[in-house]
């Protein structure tokens, strides 16, 4: 009797937590499907439109421009350069609350600059009332610059994905990235954002008072990959904290900020 | 399974896959290299022009 009394509240107690955990992974699950679908066709509609109107928002620039006579040539950015804001905003805020990159925030980006891409290579003018749209108010790239960038960004970013198994996001992101700026300066503005990252980690690290750990256990995974035989490599909790993920969005967008300021 | 099929499972992972997150050692490895890039982007020009200038002075004139 004193076993069934002194086990009783033991048996509630799992029987509680299994109860808890159930629910936990329930609630996790759903939570997971509901942040990986929810909204994914309104996502698309909302970013297609978003993008195409910033050509409406650059052919406005343009209109305002001429018609003050602020300047004589256009000095507003192209609706390249203005796609590449709502796509890196985008992109870090859901990178950010979610951790992911969705191919709704990439996919209309792809498809409008490639649109674009292929006014500019036709050197099509756009007809909008009195006022003559030039190609350079949607971009400087033709459809080889186009493809060339995205392409090429996307076989550079390819290299830590199939090596490190990292998130596909942040290569659909340097594709897209490649598609409007072109090959060079996205690769500058992406290699400016993993520097910043990098700059982040040391500092976080600094602030949690185990840089001293960092660097050493870098150093010792970097130099057993390396020489293999000859390094040890670091212990398994150490090598843990080197692979704890951070989002990368934020930290494209302010490389593509920089190398585009300098 | 065929190299079609491999290929058109790999497609479907990479397009299904929408995370954002990378490792920091992954991070710090992909910003060593990207700093040596930038030094190459930046420097290189001078460091070539530099090393041409000393090998013409090596080599001095042609006097025969």
């Amino acid at each position: 009797m004193s076993l069934a009394i002194a086990t009783h509240p033991t048996a509630h107690a799992t029987t509680a937590h299994v109860a808890t955990a159930q629910a936990t992974t329930h609630h996790a699950t759903t939570a997971q499907r509901k942040s990986s679908t929810c909204g994914r066709p309104r996502g698309y509609v909302t970013m297609t439109i978003l993008s195409g109107m910033t050509l409406a928002v650059a052919w406005t620039q343009h209109a305002l421009l001429t018609q003050t006579n602020t300047s004589a040539v256009f000095v507003g950015l192209s609706a390249s350069e203005l796609l590449v804001v709502v796509l890196l905003i985008t992109a870090s805020y859901t990178d950010m609350r979610w951790q992911k990159i969705y191919n709704w925030s990439i996919y209309p980006v792809l498809a409008w600059s490639a649109v674009i891409a292929c006014l500019h290579s036709l050197g099509l003018h756009m007809e909008v009332g009195p006022q003559r749209l030039p190609v350079e108010v949607l971009g400087s790239l033709g459809i080889t610059e186009f493809a060339i960038g995205t392409m090429g960004c996307g076989f550079v970013m390819l290299v830590p994905y199939r090596m490190a198994h990292g998130g596909a996001g942040d290569v659909k992101l340097a594709m897209a990235l490649g598609g409007l700026l072109g090959f060079l300066p996205a690769l500058v503005g992406i290699a400016f954002g993993y520097i910043l990252a990098a700059g982040y980690v040391l500092a976080a690290s600094l602030v949690r008072a185990d840089l001293r750990s960092l660097i050493p256990t870098l150093a010792r995974m970097l130099g057993h990959r390396c020489v293999h035989s000859g390094i040890a490599p670091p212990s398994p909790a150490r090598a843990a904290a080197l692979q704890q993920p951070i989002p990368l969005a934020g930290f494209f967008a302010m490389g593509v900020v920089i190398s585009q300021c300098l | 399974m065929s190299t079609i099929n491999k290929a058109r499972v790999a497609w479907r992972q990479f397009q299904d896959d929408e995370e954002g997150l990378e490792a920091i050692q992954v991070v710090m490895i992909v910003a060593i290299a990207a700093i040596v890039l930038i030094a190459v982007m930046t420097l290189g020009q001078e460091v070539f022009t530099w090393l041409k200038d000393k090998w013409n002075q090596l080599k001095g004139e042609d006097i025969s």
